[in-house]
């Protein structure tokens, strides 16, 4: 069988992908080993998150997702629930405050609409927080969320009928290497032959790259959510604790931190859903490819909860889940193609950013394939080839 | 083998999905337990499949799908657990 | 609707039958009940079957596994929703109503 494009990885970024080669015409077949969302988009929150990005062209990129998740719905035919319900980040020490004064007054001038509110404003905005563990918070109105995994599927069905081929329980064992170029690739049922083959495989990236030589930098950085029954609407906004943006932005801040707490990278995240269930986040660890939950990132987030919003300890856990982040050595994706590998494209590494940057991922790869070019933001910061791919030396 | 006229009868209990819903979930190519819980939030409540796995299970098994093919994740908690219980077993931290 | 009296007094086997010695209330009416029973034990002896109506279509549930899994009894118990009737033991003046999907937040003065 002989395609224009082989994605492979059925998570929300593969889907996207997908959706976008086919929506401009390409033939394309995407292959998932599971089913779909059986990755990290499975198992994620529902954050669109712009007050994290870098106040740089990766805000804009953000911004410009964010604009694109506004009319996916409406393009893709489906309820995405995409709503903007804004983002609150408490802030529990004056060095916290500090640090976040100085990337907003940046982001600010980006054209975020970001501002730095009072503790008694951001709990009047959200009643319940717990006003002596803060000491002030930030507050954007156009940070947003979307169902995730509902998204992923949407994207999926959509190429579908357009005419995608997709195929799940499809593992790839091998690729078709013909002098150094990929020129398809192998599966159980068959070996399929196309131009452009995709690695959109989250924290399993790496093994379709050995199968091409290559060595690609991801790990996974495990995330653990918990989720409770739903209950009747109380959050009026989604919180986030600054010390995730902190940590993001000035690792060496928290280097003296060793409470169990630091060295699960506990973030605060508490969002509800429009049917009630109220979700918290989240661990940051690295735990190889260990997906399970454990006892003591629940006790340790659930700690947080009820430190910085008492009430919510009368509420249910039902369900808990933990996801694997593609993590590379400087939090950005690999997005492109790979320098010597002729056919091989690579777009994976998105470590916690996959849902909020799917839309983009998905027309900046299309328009790399197609036209050799893109006008998203922050394309260049994403080539792979900025690493050295190849093996190293034993 | 479920009747055609059994369409309405409710798999899922805490979400209401109807045996209708699941088998036009089937049709749209959903072919896994989780499948079927993503589309239709079947499984997602408060009792966790407790009261409709199975039944989707069998479900699944009369399209001549294999249910156990492709996985579902088991996690705790087996039932569900007040929150302020689970954050009260925080360990005492040990002083450096 | 509720008083019809369908608590089980004798048994040809059952010899532990307790007369109710308590009561709660179920929305203005007063329910009698045994100390130490379900609240739905008390409820379903004094006829009332419908525990709550549903999230999305508005259905009336009431018991369904009897055992705390399949959450089908919950009803506001003492302004909390969410409270699974058929595994929560009756309090001398409890206040029981009807839940209406998922409930309503009671205001904290």
């Amino acid at each position: 069988m002989n395609k224009d494009v082989i994605v492979i990885g059925g998570g929300i970024i593969g889907c996207a992908i997908a959706y976008s080669l086919q929506k401009r015409g390409k033939s394309v077949v995407l292959l998932e080993k599971h089913n779909l969302v059986a990755g990290a988009s499975g198992a994620c929150d529902q954050g669109i998150l712009l007050q994290s990005k870098a106040p740089n062209e990766h805000l804009l990129l953000g911004i410009r997702a964010m604009e694109m998740y506004k009319e996916l719905g409406r393009e893709l035919g489906r309820d995405l629930e995409f709503t903007q319900k804004g983002y609150m980040l408490l802030m529990e020490s004056e060095l916290e405050c500090r640090v976040m004064d100085g990337i907003i007054e940046k982001q600010r001038a980006l054209g975020l609409p970001v501002e730095r509110i009072s503790a008694d404003e951001a709990l009047r905005r959200q009643p319940g927080i717990n006003r002596e563990e803060i000491v002030g918070a930030t507050w954007c109105p156009w940070d947003s969320e979307v169902n995730p995994y509902m998204t992923a599927l949407a994207y999926a069905d959509r190429a579908a009928e357009l005419g995608c081929d997709i195929r799940t329980r499809t593992p790839v064992t091998g690729l078709v290497m013909e002098g150094g170029a990929v020129k398809g690739v192998v599966t159980p049922q068959e070996t399929m032959y196309a131009e452009t083959v995709i690695d959109a495989c989250g924290v399993w990236a790496p093994e379709i790259g050995r199968m091409a030589g290559l060595e690609i930098p991801i790990r996974p950085r495990r995330g653990q959510v918990y989720i409770t029954e739903a209950v009747p609407l109380f959050m009026r906004c989604n919180l986030l604790n600054a010390r995730y943006i902190v940590a993001k932005h000035h690792p060496e801040l928290l280097a003296g931190d060793h409470s169990l707490k630091a060295q699960l990278g506990v973030g605060f995240c508490m969002t509800q859903s429009g049917k009630g269930n109220v979700m918290f986040g989240a661990t940051r660890e690295f735990a190889g490819m260990d997906n399970r939950c454990t006892l003591d990132g629940l006790r340790e987030v659930l700690a947080e909860a009820t430190r910085l919003m008492p009430a919510v300890k009368e509420l249910n856990v039902i369900r808990t889940m933990s996801g694997l982040r593609p993590y590379s050595p400087d939090s950005k994706p690999l997005i492109g193609f790979v320098d010597g590998v002729p056919g091989f494209f690579m777009a994976a590494g998105h470590e916690g950013d996959g849902v909020s940057l799917a839309p983009t991922t998905g027309k900046m790869v299309a328009d790399l394939i197609i036209d050799g070019t893109t006008d998203v933001p922050a394309a260049a910061s994403f080539n792979p080839n900025r690493f050295d791919l190849r093996p190293k030396a034993p | 083998m479920i009747r055609e006229d059994e369409d309405k009868i409710y798999v899922c209990r805490c979400e209401e999905v109807t045996v209708g819903d699941v088998r036009r979930a089937i049709e749209a190519g959903a072919d896994s337990i989780r499948d079927i819980k993503l589309r239709t939030h079947a499984g997602m409540g408060v009792c966790q499949g407790m009261t409709c796995r199975k039944n989707i299970e069998r479900m699944l098994r009369e399209k001549k799908i294999d249910p156990d093919a492709c996985h579902t994740s088991q996690r705790f908690p087996v039932r569900m657990v007040q929150l302020g219980e689970l954050a009260r077993l925080v360990k005492e931290e040990q002083h450096e | 609707m509720s008083d019809m009296d369908r608590r089980v007094h004798a048994h040809p086997i059952l010899d532990d039958l307790r007369e109710p010695d308590t009561y709660i209330w179920y929305h203005d009416t007063k329910i009698p009940a045994v100390t130490g029973e379900p609240v739905a034990a008390a409820l379903m002896a004094s006829g009332i079957r419908v525990m709550r109506h549903t999230v999305k279509t508005g259905q009336p549930r009431g018991i369904f596994c009897g055992i705390g899994r399949c959450n089908d009894c919950k009803m506001v118990v003492d302004g909390v929703p969410n409270v699974r009737t058929c595994v929560t033991p009756v309090r001398e003046g409890m206040r029981v109503e009807t839940q209406q999907g998922l409930g309503a937040w009671r205001d904290e003065a």
